[in-house]
Parts: C-alpha cells; sequence; structure tokens
C-alpha cells in the first residue's frame, strides 16, 4: 500500500469503506432475500476490514495488527457466512422460499 | 402553485428560534454545556410537538417514505465526518473507549437531534408541506428543493451565527458542518437522515476536542465549536 502523495491516502481508504459500509447496510435494510441479506452483512465486515488495514497500514507500518485483525474478520465471517446459509437451506425447506418477511414463526 | 402561507409562517419562528436558543443560553446567559445540551433537546422537541399537534402533520406516514435512503445516506455522512476526525487526530477512538466516555456520547446524541430537528429537519417539513404535498411535474417539484434548500440554509446560518465564537470567525465552519450534516434528507426526504449525520458530526466534535485538550482540563472546558460539547 502506497503511503506517498502519489497513491491514495488514508482518506480515500476510509471513504470506500464508508461507501461499502452504507451500501452493506443499505441491502440489510431493504432487501427480502435472506441471501442477499447475508451477502449485505459481508459487505459490512469487508468495509470494517478496510478500516482495519488502512489504519494499520498508515499509522503503524511498523506492526501488522491490521491486518491479523482483518484475518480474524474473515475467519468470523466464513463461519458466519456458513451458519447463516445452513439456516436459510432449513429455511427452505420448511418453507419452500427464502423470503425473510414470510418467516415470523418467531413472532409472538 | 398552490402554497400554504401558514405554514410558511412557521419558518421565521424557526428562524428565530435556532439563533436564539444558542445566542441566549451560551452567548448571554453564559450556562454550562451540561444544561446547554438538555435545553437545546427540549426546545427542540417542544417546538416539533407543538408543529405536529398544531398542522395535523403525519409524522409517521412521513417517516415510512424513503427511510431506508435516508438511514444511509445519514449513516455515509455521518462516517465522513468520523473519518475526517480519526484523520486529523487518529487517537480520538481512544475517546470511546476510556471511562467516563458515556455522558460524553448520551450529550451528543441528544445534542445532534436538537439540531437537526432546529435546523434541518423542521424547515424541510415546513416547506414541503407549505408548498411541496401537492406538487405536480419535475419543475415545481425542483423549485420545492430549491426553496427548501434555502430555507435549511437560512435557518443553518440563524444557528451558526448565535453560536459562541462565530464573530470571531468560526461562523464558516460551524455553517458548512452544519449544513454537510443536513444535505442527508435534502436528498433523501426522510427526516431520520439528518439526526443520525447530525450525531456522528457531535461525536466527532466531541471526540476530537477532548482529545486536543489535556484530560484534566476536558471535563472543565466551557468551549464550543459547531454547537459542540466537551
Amino acid at each position: 500500500m502506497s503511503t506517498g502523495s502519489w497513491g491514495p491516502g488514508l482518506i480515500h481508504y476510509l471513504f470506500l469503506s464508508a461507501a461499502l459500509f452504507s451500501i452493506g447496510m443499505f441491502g440489510l435494510l431493504t432487501r427480502r432475500n435472506a441471501v442477499g441479506i447475508l451477502m449485505s452483512i459481508e459487505l459490512m465486515f469487508n468495509a470494517v476490514n478496510i478500516n482495519l488495514v488502512a489504519f494499520s497500514s498508515f499509522l503503524t507500518p511498523q506492526y501488522l495488527t491490521g491486518q491479523v485483525f482483518a484475518i480474524f474478520v474473515v475467519t468470523i465471517a466464513a463461519a458466519e457466512a456458513a451458519v447463516g446459509l445452513a439456516i436459510v437451506m432449513l429455511l427452505y425447506r420448511n418453507f419452500r422460499g427464502i423470503e425473510v418477511d414470510k418467516i415470523n414463526f418467531m413472532k409472538w | 402553485m398552490n402554497i400554504r402561507w401558514k405554514h410558511l409562517l412557521w419558518l421565521p419562528i424557526n428562524g428565530a428560534l435556532a439563533f436564539l436558543a444558542p445566542a441566549s443560553l451560551l452567548g448571554i446567559l453564559g450556562i454550562a454545556q451540561g444544561a446547554y445540551y438538555i435545553l437545546a433537546f427540549i426546545i427542540s422537541t417542544a417546538i416539533a410537538i407543538y408543529y405536529i399537534k398544531s398542522s395535523n402533520y403525519k409524522l409517521g406516514q412521513h417517516l415510512k417514505s424513503g427511510w431506508a435512503l435516508g438511514i444511509i445516506f445519514g449513516v455515509f455522512i455521518g462516517l465522513v465526518f468520523m473519518s475526517f476526525a480519526s484523520v486529523s487526530n487518529p487517537d480520538i477512538y481512544r475517546e470511546f473507549s476510556r471511562p467516563g466516555a458515556a455522558p460524553a456520547i448520551i450529550k451528543s446524541v441528544l445534542l445532534g437531534i436538537a439540531i437537526a430537528v432546529l435546523v434541518t429537519v423542521l424547515p424541510f417539513v415546513i416547506v414541503w408541506r407549505a408548498i411541496g404535498e401537492n406538487a405536480q411535474g419535475r419543475l415545481r417539484k425542483s423549485l420545492v428543493a430549491i426553496v427548501a434548500i434555502i430555507a435549511v440554509m437560512a435557518v443553518t446560518f440563524l444557528y451558526s451565527l448565535g453560536l459562541p465564537g462565530s464573530l470571531q470567525g468560526d461562523l464558516q465552519a460551524n455553517f458548512m458542518k452544519t449544513m454537510i450534516a443536513g444535505v442527508p434528507t435534502l436528498i433523501s426526504g426522510s427526516p431520520l437522515a439528518a439526526p443520525i449525520s447530525n450525531i456522528f458530526l457531535q461525536l466527532s466534535e466531541a471526540a476530537t476536542q477532548n482529545s486536543n485538550s489535556p484530560r484534566d482540563s476536558a471535563e472543565q472546558s466551557s468551549k464550543t465549536s459547531s454547537g459542540g460539547i466537551n
């Protein structure tokens, strides 16, 4: 990652991260499809990863703290996706669809 | 274009209140910051409730339209504020994790909501109800948007003028920050957007001020910027 005057600065990475996070949140709030919601959550995780790596690279380039945290986040995201997709498959078997607004059996 | 004048009459009242609230409480009376954020919240909530009741404004219906876009724009502009604050001083994240940060966060949330309601949401809703509800066609809708932007700019300017320090050169910075925080509502038309971005603005202001000042004097300092709190 370039830190010179030619490359993008920290603020550019933060803007990219903010845009990605906002797009992910938009998907999370508006999507009805469970897989779409999972993908939106992944987008938000990636926005966080960009922040972690960007801050680490620009502020403490001698350490790899942010990068290691990002690897942890990727691992957690993979586990979350696996569990989420398993739930989605079970929902499909029971409801013949994965539209979350139709799944309200836990609603009292 | 059908203009409802009784709605437009609320604009001068709104503008006067936006100017007088900080000017009288902070400038003339010189009350403490803790009391200011509570009083500002009470004043803006009171005028909003009074407007809703007296003009039969269906707030719930308006909140439902474009709420997702409003939240997204609010969060995005808020994150941009936080990004600028963290680039100018990367240590500000410590301000949110230190013990005793909760009161400062609550203050920022209350003040953000109060300012957003007073200087952005209320003028926008007043203009929209006065000339925008029955506007048909692209040209008329554009005209409504322009009038809404002018109204929000005017009220924001009056609010910035009322803040202490505005005559010493902070006017432009305060105006720009508060105006940018109001952009999400102007774009999305959702009253939810501006409070979200204003909360982030106040959080970034509070964190920047606290991290710039020595820890022992931070609690006693009564300086304010953009209506920000310590």
